[in-house]
């Protein structure tokens, strides 16, 4: 089985977070390679560098230091090569603002971050499907 | 000009004119009082004019029979007509002023007076001389000769009588010309009264136009305006270029709206600020709070099943008090958005939405709720009744301490509102309690016993004083509590009158 495993980009400045989410990956069996960047413009150069190789899916936070998840999505938008990337938001924000300016960066989903691990690693298994369906060649 | 000044003006314009026309009708009355005058005038004078016709026809006839009968006693009235003749001649040349008619008058005078010098007095004297003696009758005879027989003084009298004639019809002329002067001035002051009148009227008309014109153009400005910002334009002001009271009021107006219009853009600042705090708080006050959850769970699992009881209890104890810190958080956010946002109306059954949000809590199969179908229909904002609902349902099962609860969902109209009430058969909250429930953070019971924020009443009542209505309980401990709380019939706040009901002068 010839896997291509779709790449994870995980933007997110709170360690505890990020560990969160390899945690979850290792309790879900999700071998995919798992990058992290600590905020918008340096999960930019990750990008535009191509350290992070196609295919790839982006997890996003909001609230970052220098450039915010927002930002860092209209950014990519704009950017020729990054405009149809698949882009999920993760994030405490309940805000309506928040998620309606998100939508309307063509995001895939906005997964509101729980406070039981618990349903972190379920929204996790649902994306974990969805990547599997991506990877179907 | 101030508006006073100018309603003066108008007004004193219009008694200008008034004064105006009623001068001229009393000088148009004098000029017809003269001319009546003039009129009576002519009557004496061709009064006078016969009467000194007749005086002096008099004086012819004395003298004619003087001179047939030789009898000095039909002398009188040759006297006599002199003497009429002289007294009527004054009086005419007082009362005649035409130069022409006055000439005329010297005329008859002169030649009268030639008719005496030369023919009347000279034959007295010459007859009486011939009564006496005889060379006097002599010369008598020649006079009667020459003058008498020849109709010298018969010629004269015709002149006069000529003249005196002309005299009259002149005279009659004159009054007739003065009649249809005296004639044509009443016309004239008939047609002057009407013509001023009437530009009085027209002028009036005018001026009070205008002045309706400037004032009600004005005010419907004024109350336009005031409708804009009633229904919550605050931009709106009011145009006012003349410098008058109306004008002192719109700048007050303006002035008024442009306070009114900063300290909304102040308020709405300020909101936006506490929106962006709440958000601070939301989003970096929970981040660690989820990061010490994650991190106590992560301990527990590491530390596998060789745990000591006691710490598994702590480290529960903590991801507890975790759990309650972030329903704090949620629920100050919650109480401090009440009334910030605008939220759509809409027209909806109570009925339904009680059902909804019985529905919505899942409740345990233990729990009765009647709901009675009066409840009303309202058109209101459906979120912040459901928000009441759901809290005070929700708190009447949670704190029951029945094996079976039973809840009543009720409401009854009142003039202005509808009154609520949700009642349950729990312990029931004493009076002293009444009203500290409602306090933000406050609880019945320790935490610990019952897990609680203590805010859940504290944004009803929030939300129920936003809509200006009150909540209360009714209630003593044992006997069950009964919450009674109102809320608008109708969502339309004080809603300004158009412009065009404002009533204007």
């Amino acid at each position: 089985m010839s896997e291509k495993l779709v790449n994870i980009l995980l933007v997110e400045d709170d360690e505890v977070d990020i560990m969160n989410v390899q945690r979850a990956f290792r309790k879900n069996a999700i071998t995919n390679p798992l990058f992290v960047a600590h905020n918008g413009e340096e999960a930019l150069e990750m990008l535009r560098s191509g350290m992070v190789p196609f295919p790839h899916i982006i997890i996003l936070d909001i609230n970052m230091p220098k450039m915010n998840g927002l930002e860092f999505l209209r950014e990519l938008r704009a950017d020729e090569e990054f405009k149809s990337a698949s882009v999920f938001m993760m994030t405490t924000s309940n805000e309506d603002s928040d998620k309606i300016n998100a939508y309307n960066l063509n995001v895939a989903g906005y997964i509101l971050k729980p406070l039981s691990f618990e349903k972190f690693i379920a929204s996790v298994a649902t994306l974990n499907n969805y990547w599997k369906l991506c990877e179907r060649p | 000009m101030k508006l006073l000044t100018k309603i003066y003006l108008a007004f004193g314009f219009i008694m200008l004119v008034f004064t105006f026309v009623t001068a001229s009708y009393v000088l148009q009355t004098a000029v017809v009082q003269e001319d009546v005058e003039q009129a009576m005038v002519s009557s004496e004078i061709l009064r006078l004019s016969q009467s000194m016709g007749k005086a002096i026809v008099d004086t012819e006839t004395g003298l004619r029979g003087f001179q047939v009968s030789d009898n000095e006693a039909f002398l009188e009235p040759y006297y006599n007509g002199q003497e009429d003749y002289e007294f009527a001649n004054k009086q005419l040349f007082e009362l005649v002023k035409d130069p022409a008619q006055r000439r005329l008058l010297t005329s008859i005078d002169s030649t009268y007076k030639q008719w005496l010098h030369v023919f009347a007095i000279p034959s007295i004297k010459l007859q009486k001389e011939a009564l006496r003696t005889e060379a006097g009758k002599a010369a008598f005879e020649d006079f009667r000769n020459n003058m008498i027989r020849a109709g010298a003084g018969r010629k004269i009298m015709s002149v006069i009588r000529g003249k005196i004639s002309t005299f009259d019809n002149q005279e009659v002329l004159l009054k007739e010309s003065r009649m249809q002067e005296l004639k044509a001035s009443l016309r004239f002051t008939d047609n002057l009264s009407i013509a001023l009148t009437v530009v009085c009227f027209a002028v009036g008309l005018f001026i009070i136009q205008v002045l309706v014109k400037a004032i009600r153009e004005r005010f419907r400005g004024i109350a336009a305006m005031a409708t804009e910002i009633a229904n919550g334009d605050l931009r709106a002001r009011v145009t006012d270029e003349r410098n008058d009271e109306i004008t002192q009021v719109s700048k007050s107006l303006n002035v008024m709206a442009q306070r009114l219009e900063a300290s909304f853009s102040n308020l709405k600042k300020i909101n936006s600020e506490l929106d962006q705090f709440a958000y601070v708080v939301s989003h970096d006050l929970k981040a660690p709070l989820r990061a010490i959850n994650s991190l106590a769970e992560w301990i527990e699992e590491d530390l596998g099943s060789d745990l000591d009881q006691e710490i598994k209890h702590n480290l529960q104890l903590m991801r507890g008090r975790v759990f309650r810190m972030e329903n704090l958080i949620n629920g100050i956010l919650d109480y401090s958005r009440i009334g910030r946002k605008e939220l759509p109306k809409q027209h909806f059954s109570c009925f339904r939405l009680v059902e909804e949000t019985i529905e919505s809590l899942a409740l345990p199969d233990s729990v009765s709720i009647e709901v009675s179908s009066t409840l009303p229909e309202l058109n209101t904002e459906r979120i912040l009744l459901q928000q009441v609902f759901t809290n005070l349902i929700s708190n009447a099962v949670k704190y029951n301490d029945k094996p079976h609860p039973v809840i009543q969902v009720g409401a009854r109209e009142l003039a202005r509102s509808y009154e609520f009430w949700i009642a349950d058969n729990g312990p029931g909250i004493g009076k002293e309690y009444h009203e500290k429930v409602f306090g933000i953070f406050q609880t019945m019971e320790a935490r610990d016993t019952k897990e609680s924020t203590g805010i859940g009443l504290a944004i009803v009542k929030k939300i129920v004083s936003e809509k200006g209505c009150s909540i209360r309980i009714e209630s003593e401990e044992g006997m069950g509590s009964r919450f009674v709380f109102t809320w608008p019939k109708s969502a339309d706040v004080v809603k300004a009158s158009s412009p065009s009901a404002v009533l204007v002068v």
